[in-house]
């Protein structure tokens, strides 16, 4: 593995960490606040691709382990791996893992438009598929109740997905992307 | 922001917990973790809250602290336990009132509830009394073994290392980016309603930039002071086991052997 690779994932979970501290938006509609917490999962994705991705999210999990206070609010530790949240933790692995394999792949015809499907259907859908049934199996109540306690959490997602693909088209030439295309 | 973020959730004391390898501690709690998953009956329940609780009088930290590190699991728990209430098949305790109770369900909520409280009553006192460095010393070398199926484990130790000694540099580009913004008349927290939308790429982007520039030039520095592939690296600081690690991992096997016998003593009776 290249020392950059390494360089790269290690700062953009340290990264991560720093965007679960911003302060959180309030929409008026719904009771959860916008955090910029996922918004740094589906960038890792975006704009690392697949690999330094993955690895970045690797490491932010396991400094969540470590008990930094690291995830919105300040919170950290096993318990949270342990508890009934973890299966949304352990979702933005796999996350950021598909949203960089489908950003590389359609590096060379990006549009912004397709950015933002992709951090849908992964950085959204897929989070919420993997979270809601982990939730319900921990504390054993059926999918649906965790189903539907996560459309509140769809609006400011959907958001965050848009300024996702917005930030990588503003910053594609400086991604690590670009280097591996060769372009 | 926070300054000291170093420190994790750690709390400072002399006490027994604090003083073992963090290895023995982080073995014992996964191992009590995965057999936490087994528990279905009022006497492994009992055994399991006996280890955890002799666990926290053993720690001496502070109660209020304990009880912070169960605050994010309290709403889910409640819905939980309400669910089961009403939920679960069974006779009812009050037939024909509208609230339909089953003495099942308490059972069950009850059941569910309280193993999630031992889980991460156990999880939050390992960073409440272990270091987050010491435990990244910990993680390395318990999976030192992983090197020998291709896993990057120095790696992943460097990894680790960079993250939280750049987490407060981070911070500061936040505050000095916020900071900048707002002399020129751009508050982004005194934004309202979409344009704050907005308002965060104004932040994300300039630090993004950031991030990626102080990559490039630490991924110089490390590759210039000849690092290579991490094999082969010495330590400033090394862990030692002492007498009273054998002796924490001796309790806790006993009392995960009990667990076991426990649970196959109901499955048998059950067959």
């Amino acid at each position: 593995m290249k020392t950059k690779e390494l360089v790269y994932a290690a700062l953009f979970a340290a990264l991560i960490a720093v965007l679960g501290m911003i302060p959180p938006l309030p929409l008026g509609f719904i009771p959860v606040p916008v955090t910029a917490q996922t918004l740094g999962v589906m960038l890792a994705g975006c704009f690392l691709g697949r690999r330094m991705g993955t690895l970045s999210l690797v490491v932010f999990i396991i400094l969540i382990a470590l008990g930094l206070p690291v995830l919105t609010g300040g919170r950290g530790g096993l318990a949270l791996l342990v508890g009934p949240s973890s299966g949304y933790i352990f979702s933005w692995l796999v996350a950021a893992g598909f949203i960089g394999w489908c950003s590389e792949k359609i590096w060379r015809r990006v549009r912004i438009w397709k950015l933002i499907a992709v951090n849908l259907i992964f950085g959204v859908l897929l989070v919420n598929l993997i979270g809601a049934p982990v939730m319900a199996l921990i504390t054993d109540t059926p999918v649906w109740t965790g189903l539907i306690g996560a459309l509140a959490f769809l609006p400011g997602d959907m958001i965050k997905a848009v300024i996702a693909a917005v930030i990588t088209m503003q910053l594609k030439e400086i991604s690590p992307i670009e280097d591996q295309a060769g372009v | 922001m926070k300054d000291n973020i170093m420190l994790g959730q750690y709390i400072p004391s002399d006490s027994v917990l604090h003083r073992l390898d963090p290895r023995t501690k982080l073995l014992s709690m996964l191992t009590f973790t995965i057999c936490s998953l087994l528990l279905n009956n009022y006497g492994g329940y009992a055994i399991a809250s006996v280890f955890v609780g002799s666990q926290l009088l053993l720690s001496r930290v502070p109660l209020r602290n304990l009880l912070r590190g169960l605050k994010p699991v309290v709403l889910i728990l409640s819905f939980t336990f309400v669910y089961h209430l009403f939920f679960t098949p069974g006779t009812p305790l009050w037939p024909g009132s509208a609230f339909k109770v089953t003495e099942a369900g308490i059972e069950k909520g009850l059941f569910v509830v309280w193993r999630i409280l031992l889980l991460v009553s156990l999880a939050s006192l390992l960073t409440l009394t272990t270091k987050p460095l010491d435990l990244a010393k910990a993680l390395e070398q318990l999976l030192k073994p992983l090197s020998r199926w291709g896993v990057p484990v120095e790696a992943i130790a460097l990894m680790l290392v960079i993250a939280v000694r750049f987490i407060p540099a981070i911070i500061q580009e936040v505050d000095r980016i916020m900071l900048a913004q707002r002399a020129r008349g751009y508050d982004i927290i005194a934004i309202k309603g979409h344009k704050r939308v907005f308002a965060y790429l104004s932040l994300v982007v300039p630090l993004l930039i950031t991030t990626v520039q102080r990559a490039e030039q630490l991924a110089m520095t490390i590759d210039a002071r000849a690092y290579g592939t991490g094999r082969g690296r010495t330590s400033y600081r090394e862990l030692r086991l002492s007498r009273m690690d054998y002796t924490a991992g001796g309790v806790t096997l006993a009392y995960v052997l009990l667990l076991l016998y426990l649970y196959l003593n109901m499955t048998i009776a059950l067959d």
